[in-house]
């Protein structure tokens, strides 16, 4: 995954000169801030990738001259269908509606989704 | 073989009497698509509500915005019937000013990135040969929460008040509880807070897709620009959507519970709001516009018969659009004066540089082709001409000095119709004609669809190009009135009447659509003769796309395959990866056969996700009963 | 000749200038964008399938590709040239300038006053479009400040606008040229959204000569002291 990380610190570079460009030619203070935040965006994944790397190596996926032969095993599971995620939308939704429409209904929100949060941890089949 | 060598013979004498026979078909190697379960969608109301396929989530996707399109586009023409004549006629002041608001509200927030992700959804895990998005569920998330979100800001029309009256960047303190009091406000910020953290999750489905799932042999290099260009999105939707949803919650909290972040009387700025809301409004346009350049990206080559020209250099010209793009905002702000001009130019005209690559790489890939004009063709060429169109009246707005006098006038209504048109419009439907096979195994009609084009850039252009003329002049946007003088009227009432022209276009479009569902389903896996690897299974794909996959040497894995008896043509070892693997195992084009167990299982319980040599989609049983707890872990 | 197009004449020495730029901008839009075009046809029909013969397959042709990066680039950055030396001048204020004007924008009128004298000039709602009266041939610095929500201030004549955000005062100023005098009846409007009648936030422009606007501006203090 070097090419990754590779790609990850450059957005990370590319947003610090900038940040301190706008900062130089006397940008607003929002902006820098931003700018300086999304830095931190691409350094964080950055790190993330180059860490991921160094523990695991070089993944079988990045080298050019591979085949679908050359990686089996499992490599995930799929869920299986699910009524959790709708629920969860609705639950999100009635969180934030209630805040103009009457805490009742962020309470009504808030309850779904922790239900729906704590049964997808509990869910064996996920 | 014949050593036949098209890439040094300057006449085109290539294929000159290669014996097409040998060339190879897809479906060759597929055998019975049917032999592999059941293909397609979910067949029932449940089905549909609990699925967590990426092809059904991402048709799932596509429709909607679709239905928002039509949404959009008849509150469109409220606005061009009122503006046919000066004075009011059709609907009140109050409604108006909704209506403008949600056009553009739903035209960018629910059409046009959502159409973006319903593609990636759909076409990104075909593309590096991935089973699924890496997170299924939260995919499943995000679409319902687009869909309720969407509901949400629509459902303001019938509040008390009518629905956000706004614009569509909601300045305070027009936006505060003074400026619009009514539930419609508050709910169009919670509907862009729900919808905008739907796509932050599927940004971050899309990076771990992209950086986890391919398949070996597809190296970065060697991905379809579309699926770049929906990496390099969803990185951009990371770093914007978040300060959009930070904004928005200031704004509720200003008008829910008395805070004072953007209103000036009690030291709060409006201008703050206008930075964090362009920090993320300028990348939002080009989060708007990538997907679709990636998608003519895939159709230039395929009609004619050429490789992408200078991938490389498009991929770095995409990813410097998309640094370059959150370093651009304040342009939309020139007029407040309260900013350094000369950064913002910079970096806006700036932009326009890697602009003009793409669009002399599109024109490279089509030079010295053989180009053919199928209806996903037409609409890419419409597509070029068009953006083009609005990209040049971009850089005149681009410099403030131009940008004091057209900025909020029609001119600035034009310029973005033309981009968003050209790319939302143009590309989409180019987008739809070539993957329509893939999705529904059917193909659409090329003459409707040639009627479709023709009628839809008449259209467009008697709409929107008369409104630069109306911007220059001095005609402000956001206006159900303007005065009867000179020009005005008339250049409205041109305007309003390609609106019609762009409703009749929908018509060929529909009957279309209609008459291709209606006829069997009996299209191979790649009808167009393609390049990339959804071409590689059935159309539409088999449950988890992939029951075998070619081996990957460059960017264009199918043409290889296809050229694979012409040595020379495709990519120079592909041949002899596809030797290695015959050798390899005799056995090389095995289909996996479900038993009736396994199909048992498949539909109720957990299955791991397997690669097999030949492919991702392998569906044996669970080995080990304690692993795999999280859906999502790959190991 | 009246010109069919409604845009009303440039009457401040920088919107002349802001018309050049235009010129020059738009003509190499216009030239961008005819470049392309011609590209485009002549590859539709010269390229065109002709048989099923597969084309050359070449990726790479990286001199033409630099060209088309270099090329735009250096467009680029004569425009940027171009727009930098005129907008320093037009955002240049004038601290010494012959008139000062004070607009007072409002859901949805204007206020016109001119400081010096103690004239103003209110748009009611009742009322025609207010009028705002301007001196030929001299410098006028314009003070812009808002009571409510965010508007901006354009006379197209102007080629210019300027925003008026509440909380602060904002500020320009322009030359107005010697040959300006006239009316201009649909020159000024309110271009930032601002609500129910943001449509109706319009004015009028007339621009006197300079000894004739004196006459004016004494002729309006003596009626306001009047009335007031
Ligand atoms: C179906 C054809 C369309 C027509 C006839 C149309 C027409 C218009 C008109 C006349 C306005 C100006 C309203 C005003 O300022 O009073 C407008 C605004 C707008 N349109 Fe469209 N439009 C169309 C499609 C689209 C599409 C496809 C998009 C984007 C993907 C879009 C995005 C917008 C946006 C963002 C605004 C600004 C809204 C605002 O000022 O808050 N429109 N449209
Ligand atoms: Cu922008
Ligand atoms: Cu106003």
């Amino acid at each position: 995954m070097k090419i990754e990380a590779i790609l990850w610190t450059g957005v990370a570079v590319f947003y610090i000169v900038i940040g301190l460009l706008y900062l130089a030619v006397g940008g607003d203070t929002a902006g820098v801030v931003l700018l300086l935040l999304a830095t931190g965006l691409g350094g964080l994944v950055a790190g993330w990738v180059w860490d991921w790397t160094r523990r695991n190596g070089e993944r079988v996926e990045n080298r050019a001259d591979v085949d679908a032969i050359d990686s089996t095993g499992v490599v995930g599971v799929y869920p299986t269908a699910s009524l959790r995620p709708l629920a969860l939308a609705i639950g999100v939704t009635a969180m934030f509606l209630g805040i103009p429409l009457g805490s009742w209904l962020s309470m009504v929100g808030i309850a779904i989704v922790a239900s729906q949060v704590l049964l997808l941890t509990r869910d064996t089949d996920t | 073989m014949t050593a036949v060598d098209p890439t040094v013979d300057p006449d085109r004498e290539a294929m000159g009497g290669a014996d097409p026979d040998r060339l190879v078909e897809i479906d060759d190697f597929l055998g019975d698509p049917d032999a592999h379960g059941p293909r397609g969608l979910p067949r029932t109301i449940i089905g549909w509500l609990t699925t967590t396929d990426h092809k059904a989530l991402g048709i799932a996707y596509i429709v909607t915005s679709m239905v928002f399109l039509g949404i959009g586009g008849a509150l469109a023409g409220v606005i061009r019937a009122e503006l046919a004549e000066p004075g009011l006629q059709l609907v009140s002041v109050e409604t108006y000013n909704s209506v403008f608001t949600i056009h553009g509200s739903v035209m960018v927030y629910l059409f046009a990135v959502p159409f973006g992700f319903g593609m990636a959804n759909y076409l990104l895990p075909l593309q590096i040969g991935a089973p699924d998005l890496a997170f299924p569920r939260l995919n499943a998330f995000s679409y319902w929460l687009y869909l309720i979100g969407g509901a949400v800001m629509l459902l303001g029309f019938v509040a008390d008040g009518g629905a956000a009256s706004f614009g569509w960047f909601a300045y305070p303190p027009l936006s505060g509880a003074a400026g619009t009091p009514g539930i419609g406000a508050d709910m169009w910020i919670v509907s862009i807070i729900l919808t905008g953290t739907s796509g932050t999750l599927t940004a971050v489905n899309v990076i771990a897709t992209v950086t986890m799932m391919r398949t070996p042999g597809m190296t970065l290099f060697r991905m379809p620009i579309l699926t770049w260009n929906m990496f390099i999105t969803s990185f951009m939707v990371l770093v914007a959507f978040p300060v959009l949803s930070g904004a928005l919650l200031m704004l509720l909290a200003d008008r829910q519970f008395g805070t004072h972040f953007f209103d000036p009387v009690d030291g709060g700025s409006p201008i703050l709001w206008q930075h964090l809301f362009w920090f993320f409004g300028h990348p939002e346009v080009y989060i708007v516009a990538l997907p679709f350049f990636g998608v003519v990206t895939e159709i230039f080559p395929v009609f004619s018969r050429r490789p992408v020209f200078g991938y490389k250099g498009l991929v770095l010209a995409t990813l410097a659009i998309g640094a370059l793009s959150t370093s651009v905002w304040a342009h939309h702000m020139f007029a407040t004066g309260d900013l350094v001009l000369p950064f913002f130019a910079a970096t806006s005209l700036l932009i326009g540089v890697p602009t003009g690559v793409k669009i002399f790489n599109w024109i490279g890939t089509m030079w010295d082709g053989s180009l053919s004009f199928e209806a996903p063709m037409k609409f890419a060429i419409g597509f070029l001409v068009t953006f083009v169109a609005g990209g040049v009246t971009g850089i005149m707005l681009a410099s403030p000095t131009l940008d004091f006098h057209l900025t909020d006038s029609y001119f600035v209504v034009a310029h973005f119709h033309y981009v968003m048109g050209g790319t939302v419009i143009f590309a989409m439907f180019a987008a739809i004609y070539f993957w329509w096979p893939k999705v529904t195994g059917r193909l659409l009609s090329e003459k409707l669809g040639t009627w479709h084009f023709w009628l839809l850039m008449a259209g467009f252009n008697v709409t929107f190009f008369v409104q630069h003329l109306l911007g220059r002049a001095g005609m402000p946007r956001r206006v159900p009135d303007y005065r009867p003088i000179e020009n005005f009227e008339l250049w409205n009432k041109i305007s309003s009447f390609g609106f019609l022209i762009l409703v009749a276009s929908m018509v060929p479009f529909l009957i279309n659509v209609v008459r291709s569902l209606r006829s069997p389903a009996t299209v191979g896996a790649d009808p167009w003769h393609a390049n990339s690897l959804e071409w590689a299974t059935f159309s539409p794909p088999a449950d988890h796309n992939f029951t075998w996959l070619p081996p990957i040497r460059s960017e264009r894995p199918v043409f290889d395959l296809r050229w694979i008896n012409f040595e020379g043509v495709g990519a120079p070892t592909s041949a002899d990866a596809w030797e290695a693997r015959h050798d390899h195992d005799e056995q090389w084009l095995p289909l996996h056969q479900w038993s009736d167990e396994e199909e048992q299982k498949r539909t109720t319980g957990p299955r791991p996700i397997e690669r097999t040599s030949e492919g991702q989609s392998s569906d044996e049983d669970r080995a080990d009963g304690d692993r795999g707890d999280d859906g999502e872990e790959i190991t | 000749m009246t010109s069919r197009s409604p845009l009303a004449p440039p009457i401040t020495d920088q919107a002349d200038d802001i018309d050049r730029v235009w010129d020059v901008f738009l003509y190499l839009a216009l030239g961008v964008l005819a470049f392309v075009v011609v590209l485009v046809v002549y590859v539709v029909i010269r390229f065109r399938r002709r048989d099923d013969r597969l084309p050359q397959q070449k990726h790479y042709n990286i001199p033409l590709e630099i060209a088309y990066t270099v090329v735009p680039f250096v467009l680029v950055v004569g425009l940027f040239a171009i727009t930098v030396v005129t907008v320093n001048a037009i955002d240049d204020t004038d601290t010494d300038p012959d008139l000062t004007v004070h607009v007072t924008a409002f859901q949805w009128q204007w206020e016109f006053e001119y400081p010096e004298s103690g004239v103003r000039i209110i748009g009611g709602a009742d009322t025609d479009a207010p009028e705002l009266v301007l001196p030929a041939d001299s410098s006028v610095l314009f003070e812009l400040e808002s009571l409510d929500v965010i508007h901006s201030f354009w006379i197209t004549a102007f080629r210019f606008k300027r925003d008026i955000i509440p909380g602060t005062v904002t500020e320009f100023s322009v030359d107005m040229s010697d040959d300006a005098a006239g009316e201009y009846p649909n020159a000024g409007v309110c271009a930032e959204y601002c609500g129910l009648d943001h449509a109706l936030m319009r004015f009028s422009v007339r621009v006197l000569e300079p000894a004739e606007f004196d006459a004016w501006l004494v002729e309006q203090a003596n009626d306001q002291e009047v009335a007031g």
